[in-house]
């Protein structure tokens, strides 16, 4: 094979149809991670490596590779381009399974001013690279990997997504000061926008002030995940009526562009001005009765008879998660009018905001703040990775709506079943369980199902209410596993005695985890499983008799495990998981030794039954948080 | 730019591109993507390019012909191009040169927007095209239709023909877009738009649509047992717009929803392969056209 000169310049790009942000900044993500490796893979070392993106084109420079083949160079680049996945992709050749996030259509593959040629997605490459969309992708000829960054700046595209965050940044906020304001740190936003644009022009525009007067969530919605606006505030976070559009373009058209978005902008919060004045005219109470014309199933009535339930099971509910008489009235309230925003005009237009319009209109009416609250916290947590409620009265409504759903659709039996979840019930109780999670209360998940249950219109059975609590368990099982927590720890957890308790399930499994990473583990899971399964068919035991203690080792250990049997009794039953197995650490090297000094099974049977009756009650400490034998030492 | 004449350029650009110029289903649809020209079509191997209007109805839309953006009866301007032919983007921008759009003056966008349609099993990624911060045509990939894979892709090209022309005539008000010279698309649809609305709302009988859906479905049901995807496409059309009268009414639940969405999709599932076999015992007669 030919050997090229040593330090090539080597230069990928990829270029495709325009890329949803994410995918790009996936794709940067991925590619930083995989390229030493790739690299390895084809033997080649060498200097920096710069990675640069638009929507439409990924872009890999590689400075100063040694000794690379074209052979390698090939399947460097082919096996770059082919390891880079999406969360959503797409086919768009005949008979082809191949799939990316969008289209490829061009590729550039340069070593020097040499081309590679390569393959992929039924593209072959070559040397021309295209120009922006608004000149209609013109070609763009590069002679070598030198030439690149600057032939494509020439055509008014800067490939450095760094560089086009920071003229975004810098543009938007002189445009800001410019009204004597500024605009929000949102780093999400200013991710987004750096990836819609391939040469950023950021204009100034404005909104008529009359809209600051529907609510700003509405106004901030509308801007920002509508539009992908930057808002301006003023100095004290008061919306101001201007907005900034990160626009792809060059500077001589900028009142067209600015004269399109605002009448897109006043169109839009027109709309929202019509609905909130058509809501205004009303309390949200009295948008109540029209839930009766929302179905929520047909077995289980309408989403009125659902809030009726909400109210009537919050005593329920406030007796078991401790709340005072106040609280109590408070639950009852915003249980009530929790569900009452999805008959007002503004919900309709903006689904989103449900709940959160609930909140302004209950304050606008007066209502204590903390069930304002709580009706926009039962929404929480709405997809995974949500924010939970924040307070304690949102937290036991949220929990309220979901026994409600949950009890509800398996009553009836309707379950989810492989990918068919239409009811999303997987969401409903994973969000119970990640909210019982936080509460810092022995609760029984079975018990909290079955006290809770009583109002809805169909009869649920025990039975129904056990596979519902393993519904629950299972979405927990996968919850800790999408964290990356070992299964064998999950698994001992919650088929344990615990299991049933979501806060010390939750307790346990994380502090059994970060263990995990520690070296005493080892002799911790031995111990526990040592001491459990030699006692595992001791039915019936007799206490220790001191008497019969006759090593020095096993003294100790009876010592140490009466010790150790207080405190750990007293944190398990103050839920304090994370004091408790601390205490069982001390159990451990006692045990160790016991097991390697003194032979438990004496051919004296009452030595052996008093041995058997120490480990026994031993194995009794860590049977009250896990099961022993679930648990893998690697 | 007239209304009218936005669809003649549209519809000479695309027959110029080499487009069978097709017509509205006479169906209530809420997308011309429910016109066989495209459901039907986009299934199988067989190539398929076709331009048609599509009149949509939207019934949540509604807006008692008060509002100056929205309407619960509209048109559609739809293209698929089926094999991707590769070059469709600058093609699309070259029709907007003929409305008169240029490029370079605009800052036009196609921002990621994928689109799904629960009630006919169908989906696909793709974008929204924006023209100086509105939206003015839905573009997607379609990947499945009736639940089934589709190959080859096809390429969706939906243009919001009113926002174009009211973009074109610098009118803020739909009503004010002249549809020839003289009349006004306010004169055409203005109470056209206040009835359907106070029926969308207010009048429709829930009880008797939700009778009529159950109905609609049975029939679907039966004609399919019995072999007539065709006429049993039709039902579910049916279907899908009662439901969507009754969505507008307020009477369906985010679950009722979701429950409605499964029953449809069985049923346009069925259809599509029901399609599909049609097409295979007569030997994909589109295959050898060419």
């Amino acid at each position: 094979m030919k050997k090229n000169k040593d330090n090539l310049d080597l230069l990928l790009e990829i270029g495709t149809e325009e890329l949803p942000s994410n995918d790009v900044w996936t794709a940067i993500e991925q590619i930083e991670e995989k390229i030493p490796h790739l690299l390895k893979a084809q033997d080649i070392k060498t200097g920096k490596v710069y990675i640069y993106s638009t929507p439409r084109r990924l872009v890999i420079d590689i400075k100063k590779a040694k000794n690379a083949t074209d052979d390698q160079l090939k399947k460097l680049f082919l096996s770059l381009i082919n390891s880079l996945k999406f969360e959503k992709t797409m086919r768009w050749i005949p008979n082809s399974q191949l799939i990316f996030s969008r289209p490829i259509r061009w590729i550039v593959a340069l070593a020097d001013d040499r081309l590679i040629n390569i393959k992929y997605a039924g593209v072959k490459s070559s040397k021309i690279s295209y120009g922006p969309r608004f000149l209609l992708s013109p070609k763009i000829k590069i002679k070598s990997v030198d030439d690149y960054l600057n032939q494509l700046e020439k055509h008014q595209i800067i490939v450095d997504h760094n560089k086009r965050k920071e003229m975004i940044l810098k543009q938007a906020k002189a445009l800001a000061t410019k009204v004597k304001g500024r605009i929000d740190d949102d780093k999400d936003l200013l991710d987004e926008v750096t990836q819609l644009v391939e040469y950023p022009l950021c204009v100034l525009c404005e909104f008529d002030k009359r809209y600051l007067k529907i609510p700003r969530e509405v106004a901030i919605m509308v801007m920002k995940k509508h539009q992908r606006y930057f808002p301006v505030n003023d100095s004290k976070g008061n919306l101001l009526p201007y907005f900034i559009v990160v626009a792809n373009h060059l500077k001589e058209n900028t009142n067209i562009i600015k004269d399109g978005n605002e009448k897109v902008v006043s169109a839009r919060l027109n709309d929202g001005e019509f609905f909130y004045n058509q809501d205004k005219k009303h309390e949200l109470e009295y948008f109540r009765p029209k839930l009766k014309d929302i179905v929520f199933h047909e077995n289980l009535g309408s989403v009125y008879e659902k809030s009726e339930r909400l109210e009537k099971i919050s005593p329920l509910l406030a007796k078991i998660f401790d709340l005072n008489k106040k609280e109590e009235e408070e639950l009852k309230r915003a249980a009530y009018l929790s569900k009452a925003d999805l008959a007002t005009s503004l919900v309709g237009e903006f689904p989103a905001l449900e709940g959160e319009i609930g909140k302004i209109y209950a304050k606008k009416d007066k209502e204590k703040l903390s069930v304002a609250q709580a009706i926009s916290e039962h929404r929480l947590p709405r997809f995974s990775g949500d924010k939970l409620p924040a307070t304690k009265l949102g937290q036991v409504l949220s929990i309220a709506d979901r026994i409600d759903t949950l009890t509800g659709f398996f009553a009836v039996n309707i379950r989810p079943s492989g990918s068919q979840d239409p009811y999303a019930l997987r969401r409903s109780a994973s969000g119970l369980a990640q909210i019982l999670a936080k509460i810092d209360q022995d609760i029984n998940l079975f018990n909290l199902f079955k006290q809770t249950n009583q109002f809805l219109p169909v009869t649920l059975k025990d039975k129904t209410v056990e596979d519902l609590v393993n519904f629950v368990k299972e979405r927990i099982k996968a919850d800790f596993k999408e964290e990356g927590i070992q299964d064998d720890i999950i698994k001992s957890v919650i088929n344990g005695p615990m299991g049933e308790n979501i806060y010390a399930t939750n307790q346990i499994i994380n502090e059994l985890a970060n263990l995990a990473k520690k070296d005493q583990f080892k002799k911790f899971v031995q111990a526990a499983k040592r001491s459990q399964n030699i006692t595992k068919n001791v039915f019936l035991t007799e206490d220790v008799k001191k008497t019969l203690l006759k090593e020095k080792v096993e003294k100790e250990l009876y010592q140490i495990y009466l010790k150790t049997k207080k405190s750990f009794e007293y944190f398990v039953k103050k839920q304090e998981f994370k004091k408790a197995i601390n205490c069982y650490q001390d159990l451990a090297e006692p045990i160790e030794k016991f097991f390697d000094n003194v032979l438990v099974m004496d051919k004296d049977k009452k030595f052996q039954k008093n041995r058997l009756a120490l480990l026994w009650q031993i194995s009794q400490l860590s049977n009250q948080l896990f099961i022993a034998s679930d648990l893998i030492v690697k | 730019m007239t209304f009218q004449k936005v669809v003649l350029k549209l519809q000479k650009f695309w027959e110029k591109y080499g487009c069978l110029i097709g017509q509205p289903y006479g169906l209530e649809v809420g997308a011309g993507t429910s016109n066989p020209h495209t459901f039907m079509r986009v299934l199988g191997p067989e190539p398929w390019n076709v331009a048609y209007v599509e009149p949509s109805r939207r019934p949540v839309d509604g807006r008692y012909a008060e509002n100056p953006n929205r309407l619960q009866h509209y048109f559609q301007f739809q293209v698929i191009l089926k094999p991707d032919p590769g070059n469709h983007i600058e093609a699309y921008l070259k029709s907007l040169r003929d409305l008169g759009i240029k490029a370079e003056k605009h800052d036009i966008r196609f921002v990621e927007d994928n689109w799904e349609s629960p009630s006919i099993g169908a989906w696909g990624l793709g974008w929204e095209v924006w023209l100086d911060g509105m939206e003015i045509t839905q573009y997607t990939y379609f990947q499945q239709v009736g639940g089934v894979d589709l190959d080859p892709p096809s390429v969706e090209i939906t243009y919001g023909i009113e926002r174009i022309a009211m973009y074109l005539q610098n009118v803020s008000d739909i009503k004010d877009l002249k549809w020839t010279k003289d009349i006004t698309y306010g004169d055409v649809y203005k109470h056209f738009e206040y009835a359907h609305s106070v029926y969308n709302f207010e009048a429709a009988n829930i009880d008797r649509l939700q009778e009529m859906f159950k109905l609609y479905e049975q029939e679907a049901i039966e004609l399919i047992n019995k072999g007539f995807f065709w006429p049993a496409y039709d039902y579910v059309l049916k279907m899908s717009h009662t439901f969507n009268v009754l969505d507008a009414r307020g009477s369906v639940g985010v679950n009722e929803r979701a429950a409605n969405f499964k029953r449809m999709r069985e049923l346009a599932k069925k259809v599509a392969y029901g399609y599909l076999a049609e097409r295979e015992k007569i030997e994909h007669p589109l295959l050898k056209k060419k």
